[in-house]
């Protein structure tokens, strides 16, 4: 059955959802028979279809803070990629397509349908950026961990000093641009300028911000997918709703909606065995000889998965490295941080009946664990409340 | 098959400044700003990247395990050069080497990325410029008008071949984008001889599709005198500079574990080194305004954004690469080698080439080394044994990691305590190493093509196309898609108000 046969037979949605329903119930059984356990991928049919019976659509993806990670997950779609297209003018694509900053400001508040927003925000033109198309945009989609929680670059929040710091270091202290500003600029080091006057006139560069912040924390969000990348299971279901609404008027999920992934943690989706035994020691994946059918934590590697929402089918512990908890939290958390080490604490041997360590034991497992702050919100930090860093020790 | 379109109508703009402001991506943006003098001509044009994460700062105080995954996300695009680059580093932090089946792993992986990496910049970035040519339709220049004009069938081998390039990382590396298998000594992972099996597979599509693309480059490029003529034109894409790459112990092409070579604008030897001493040889200016760096050779030092023998003014590109290496380590590639050299030479290039837009001609020939290389590695017996990783290692100390990203060669640097803890680390990114040159060969186009106010979409997509050879991180997968690609240029008076665009539709 085709695309166009299933979502056109309107007076089969109910048969529809049930057997949704059904497969879903069904899906990790089957999934896991081809070995694939988790968030099973939603069913577009072979491809995306041709334009919606109202006429293309407008769709805007553009990254601000980011590393090109959630573009390329698009393009990962393959073919599918090559026919949104049909569904959609893209208004706006930097790595795909040229839409710029005067069209966009050209339209009407309201006339893109959806954007799609990767990345976190990190200086001044990004922020110009998304609040541009928050202005246009019907719905604004939060794609990708950096836009949701911060991701990797957030880790720039525990920096003291922040963006004067920052800037300070990579261009002046890293040992080349130590090494050039010694040579030639021993005086006044040369550092890049919000506003330059070149010979020729005027050049200008963004203001680069102290913090990190959220996409959420700068605008209105109506959905979240997260990852980092988001898979494509997760990407499945964000396309699956916007072809449901803009062909077939399904209506769109709640304003907050977290797309693309399981109401459980990563761990349902994880192959490897648990058998809830207490950690005595920390160790990292280097370190030991991993079991490859064995849960990490109870290898006494530290894994986020425990507090890491699912839908990422556990890519990274299944080839042997533990989780960092890309996806971020499940829906109720949001110290990612602060839940992975309830998580953990609860598997220290600690119970009466254990009687095993006392807490200077716990301490001594627990302080093998360096960067703790680092480690534990690897992806999240944007989100926490640990908004500066805390100097302890001098870093 | 309709012709390339080439040139197209100019028109006349007023005003002193051109913006051209769609440029997309090396963390993030970047815009060219070309300036025009009284007489409309260009009196400057400068590249600037407007964005900066600070990664060597917020690096410091993490757990140096954890820096090949945290680096990774400095490009989404090109993750597995990072990754392996941090892996390398970490390596190095701990006094260790990689065992020898975790080396092979590493390299199937790394000449698998190679391989995506290389598919995903030729189709859907550079063909379209010379498929459909530098002037037609923004609507057609991409991937959809390549595919129209070249035929349905080499579209879906090139999405084909590019997923299973895909599928060799993730069967390593765990996901292709932003892998996590390298752990200092070693990989995390062992692979089974199915997965072996399935690789191989994969390996030989990629060696087929290569010499497919190899062919699809000499119909549309080489044989196309008009455009030979442009790629050959001393007065366009051309600047004389240095030129480095990796190289292995016997001189030959190599992107994961060899020593720095560079060769001086004449084709001698300059320097080979130790890609631990990198300081020694390499600094990185400061520019105000941009925030992408400037590298450039110690020795002659800097001289600003000038070409020539007395400025460290040096790329790194497959370019490079194929001006440092003696010759290709394989077969079909070797044979490719010596055919390009052969052609270079009779149009009287004897030294380094230094025709810019000869670099896509150049990937293509790596793309053939990468994809048999991918196959080489994937049919050794030793792939799939045990000893994945070094045991009984230390943390605490200093160490460079170097590969050859496919936009240039790659360097982390590390220093770490004995907890594992990061206390210093540098970055000289893939693109970066271009960025001086990246500037010269834009502004020495812009100044060629734009006089007396005259700018065409045609135009200004041909200064494009001086980055775009370069493939900086700002373009990968850049230009791809269907839609509407259009290009404007924004003019503007002196007092910098916007006066007139000129839009390519």
């Amino acid at each position: 059955m085709g695309f166009f046969d299933k979502l056109f037979k309107k007076e089969d949605k109910k048969e529809k959802k049930a057997a949704e329903k059904e497969a879903a119930a069904a899906a990790p059984v089957a999934a896991s028979a081809d070995e694939t356990i988790g968030l099973p991928a939603a069913d577009l049919g072979e491809l995306l279809p041709g334009a919606p019976p109202g006429g293309k659509f407008k769709l805007a993806i553009y990254w601000a803070a980011a590393c090109g990670g959630c573009d390329v997950s698009l393009l990962d779609t393959n073919e599918r990629v090559l026919t949104i297209g049909d569904m959609a003018d893209i208004v706006m694509w930097p790595i795909a397509a040229d839409g710029k900053e005067k069209d966009i400001e050209a339209m009407e508040d309201g006339a893109i349908l959806v954007s799609i927003i990767s990345g976190a925000v990190r200086n001044s033109e990004n922020e110009h950026m998304v609040k541009l198309l928050r202005q246009k945009s019907k719905v604004v989609v939060c794609y990708g961990t950096c836009a949701c929680f911060g991701g990797s670059p957030a880790l720039a929040n525990l920096v003291p000093g922040e963006g004067k710091e920052i800037l300070e270091y990579v261009y002046q202290k890293t040992p080349t641009t130590a090494n050039f500003q010694a040579d030639y600029h021993a005086d006044a080091p040369v550092v890049p300028q919000t506003s330059f006057q070149a010979p020729e006139g005027e050049l200008t560069l963004p203001v680069f911000y102290d913090t990190v912040k959220t996409l959420d924390q700068v605008i209105d969000v109506d959905y979240y997918v997260p990852g980092c990348p988001p898979l494509q299971e997760s990407i499945s279901y964000l396309l699956k709703a916007v072809v449901d609404f803009a062909y077939n008027g399904v209506p769109l999920p709640p304003k907050g909606t977290e797309i693309g992934v399981t109401t459980k943690t990563m761990c349902e989706e994880c192959p490897r065995k648990k058998e809830n035994l207490r950690i005595e020691h920390i160790y990292e994946p280097h370190e030991i000889d991993v079991k490859p059918d064995v849960c990490l934590m109870d290898q006494g590697i530290l894994c986020l998965g425990p507090a890491t929402v699912g839908g990422c089918g556990a890519r990274c512990t299944k080839v042997g490295q533990p989780c960092r908890g890309c996806y971020g939290p499940t829906s109720d958390v949001q110290e990612h941080g602060a839940s992975v080490f309830t998580a953990i604490a609860s598997m220290f041997p600690i119970r009466e009946d254990d009687g095993i360590i006392g807490e200077d034991e716990i301490v001594k497992i627990m302080s093998e664990v360096k960067d703790p702050l680092g480690y534990f919100y690897a992806f999240t930090l944007g989100k926490s409340l640990i908004k500066k860093a805390v100097v302890e020790g001098g870093q | 098959m309709a012709g390339p379109i080439i040139w197209d109508d100019k028109q006349k703009v007023t005003g002193n400044k051109v913006t051209v402001d769609p440029i997309t991506r090396l963390e993030g943006h970047g815009k060219i700003e070309i300036f025009l003098d009284d007489k409309g001509d260009v009196a400057n044009a400068y590249w600037q990247v407007p964005e900066v994460r600070g990664f060597e700062r917020f690096c410091i105080g993490r757990k140096v395990t954890e820096l090949n995954q945290i680096t990774a996300r400095l490009c989404g695009v090109c993750p597995g050069a990072h990754h392996l680059a941090s892996t390398k580093a970490i390596d190095g932090c701990y006094n260790t080497k990689p065992t020898e089946t975790a080396f092979l792993l590493r390299d199937t992986f790394y000449n698998a990325h190679f391989v995506h990496s290389h598919i995903a910049h030729f189709y859907a970035l550079a063909a379209p410029d010379f498929v459909c040519g530098p002037a037609a339709p923004a609507a057609e220049r991409n991937v959809l008008g390549v595919v129209a004009r070249v035929g349905l069938e080499l579209g879906s081998a090139v999405l084909k071949t590019r997923a299973e390039a895909q599928k060799v990382q993730a069967i390593i590396g765990g996901k292709p984008t932003h892998p996590v298998m390298g752990v200092p000594g070693g990989v995390t992972t062992a692979i089974t001889k199915e997965q072996q099996k399935e690789i191989i597979g994969y390996a030989e599509n990629m060696v087929e599709f290569a010499k497919t693309s190899y062919q699809v480059f000499n119909d549309v490029v080489l044989a196309n005198k008009e455009y030979m003529d442009i790629v050959l034109n001393p007065d366009l894409y051309y600047n004389e500079t240095y030129h480095m790459g990796l190289v292995n112990d016997k001189g030959q092409f190599e992107i994961h574990d060899g020593k720095v070579r560079v060769v001086n604008p004449k084709g001698d030897e300059h320097d080979l080194y130790d890609t631990f001493d990198y300081l020694d040889h390499i600094g990185e200016a400061v520019e105000p305004w941009s925030y992408e760096k400037f590298p450039y050779l110690r020795k002659p030092g800097y001289k600003g954004l000038v070409p020539g023998e007395n400025s460290g003014m040096y790329r790194a590109s497959p370019l490079s690469r194929l001006n440092v290496a003696k010759e290709m380590p394989t077969p079909l590639a070797q044979e490719k080698f010596l055919e390009y050299k052969g052609i270079l030479k009779d149009v009287g290039v004897t030294g380094p080439c230094q025709h810019t837009l000869v670099t896509h001609w150049a990937r293509i020939i790596e793309l053939l080394c990468c994809a048999e290389k991918c196959l080489k590695d994937a049919e050794c017996p030793d792939l799939t044994n045990s000893d994945i990783k070094q045991k009984d290692i230390q943390a605490g100390g200093r160490g460079v990691g170097c590969v050859e990203a496919p936009r240039g060669t790659l360097t982390h640097d590390y220093t770490c305590d004995e907890n594992g803890i990061v206390t210093a680390c540098n970055l000289v990114v893939g693109t970066t190493n271009n960025n001086g040159p990246i500037c010269m060969d834009v502004a020495k186009v812009a100044k060629a093509l734009i006089h007396n106010y005259e700018v065409s979409p045609g135009l200004l997509n041909m200064v494009e196309m001086a980055f775009r050879a370069y493939d900086p991180c700002n373009s990968c997968a850049t230009h791809s898609l269907p839609g509407q690609m259009p290009l404007t240029a924004v003019i503007r008076n002196s007092d910098g108000s916007v006066y007139d665009t000129v839009t390519r539709n």
